[in-house]
């Protein structure tokens, strides 16, 4: 019988190289009882196989920790997303947050990305803290969700969030979402708005 | 159109949107009129694949009453009243291309970029006042911004398009995010100089003007 994990991870791998928001070096995982299934950081997600998927209840290198502390530290995720998206990266570069100028950065994100200076993992827990998702200074992006899809779409959201920051910049006039705007929108988001999409897509998984 | 035919020209466009590019996931929403009373949009919170016509919801524009067990898009207002303040429009997609995006968050006017967009939009795209989601703030700047124009950015959100018929609904939203491409372009090309630029250069624009 095919692993659903493991198909849902090569799914996933197929749609961040479609949404050319990766390089060699980014992977996925999602928790599974006793451990996580998480994807080879060697590989390129373009040629990410079944075989470079594996099962593990500790971690061996530096990324596969820090998947671990990520997951210890938010009982309430199951995936988790590391890539390299163009507007992150140039963000995560010079500034020490990313302001959502977007409502469904407010929504989804929350007002601010946090940057965290490294991928050291007491640092992005850290940085993670009350978040889904957070940029690493001369690094990447890290999404984390209840589902890929939800980790997918936190990874999305930011690297819109993101361009929209970066250009409106450019045109001189970037408007940050107010503080009581974002709080209203992401606690309705969370409430209201994600729950049956997200319910939907966990069935899914589970079936 | 019969009923039948709307809810599948709903979905459909929904699915064309994503696959063009110009909307991601649940986001975005679009909606047909059905009659003088009544319009076909899309429903909340579900993606464009796994929507069927049955979930379409038909809406009463005066009331915004409906009658199915799935709740129309939270947007049905901002749609219902630009039915109701354009009797020529019969097709309106709220949307959030990623470039048009962009502007939306700067809550600029958008000079007329090229002459496909004098034709489609009808000049240059204004912004509406910003408000919150399904406010009323949103929905009538929204109308305001879109008076002799068949689009305007909502500030900090996205774009809203509309044409005679979906399709042309569809052109309008392609020319604003094609429109706001150049626009940004244009900045980055003015700030180097250069006529051609490269992502560095776009960055080194962004960093300048972040100092």
């Amino acid at each position: 019988m095919e692993n659903k994990f493991i198909k849902q991870l090569l799914e996933y791998c197929a749609i961040l190289e479609n949404d050319k928001l990766t390089e060699v070096g980014d992977c996925i995982s999602l928790r599974a009882k006793g451990g996580i299934y998480i994807t080879d950081a060697t590989k390129a997600m373009k040629d990410m196989t079944a075989d470079d998927v594996k099962f593990i209840t500790e971690g061996a290198n530096e990324i596969e920790k820090l998947h671990f502390a990520i997951y210890n530290a938010k009982e309430d995720i199951n995936a988790i997303i590391m890539n390299h998206a163009t507007y992150c990266v140039g963000v995560a570069k010079k500034c020490k947050k990313l302001y959502a100028v977007l409502d469904d950065m407010a929504q989804i994100v929350g007002r601010t990305a946090k940057v965290a200076a490294s991928y050291d993992e007491d640092v992005v827990v850290n940085t993670l803290k009350g978040r889904d998702a957070c940029l690493i200074k001369n690094g990447g992006v890290i999404a984390t969700g209840r589902t890929l899809d939800e980790a997918h779409t936190g990874s999305l959201v930011l690297e819109k969030g993101a361009k929209a920051y970066v250009e409106a910049t450019i045109l001189g006039n970037a408007v940050k979402i107010g503080v009581i705007d974002a709080f209203i929108m992401r606690t309705v988001y969370k409430l209201k708005y994600s729950k049956k999409d997200q319910s939907a897509k966990l069935a899914e998984m589970e079936e | 159109m019969t009923e039948k035919e709307v809810r599948q020209a709903v979905k459909d466009a929904g699915v064309k949107l994503l696959e063009s590019g110009l909307v991601q996931g649940t986001w975005g929403n679009i909606s047909i009129r059905l009659d003088e009373k009544r319009m076909a949009v899309t429903p909340s919170a579900m993606d464009y694949i796994r929507m069927q016509p049955e979930d379409v919801v038909i809406v009463d524009i005066e009331t915004l009453e409906y009658d199915s067990p799935v709740k129309p898009t939270s947007e049905k207002k901002i749609h219902a009243a630009i039915y109701r303040d354009r009797p020529e429009i019969n097709a309106v997609i709220h949307s959030h291309p990623l470039c048009s995006s962009s502007v939306a968050s700067a809550r600029m006017e958008m000079p007329v970029m090229s002459e496909e967009m004098e034709r489609l939009v009808g000049g240059s795209a204004k912004c509406g006042k910003y408000g919150m989601p399904s406010t009323k703030t949103l929905t009538n700047g929204a109308v305001e911004a879109m008076k002799d124009r068949n689009a305007c950015f909502l500030a900090n959100h996205g774009i809203l398009a509309c044409g005679k018929s979906i399709e042309e609904a569809f052109e309008v939203c392609r020319v604003m995010e094609d429109s706001s491409r150049a626009f940004v372009e244009s900045e980055v090309m003015k700030a180097k100089g250069k006529d051609t630029f490269s992502m560095e250069d776009l960055f080194d624009v962004f960093y300048s003007k972040i100092k």
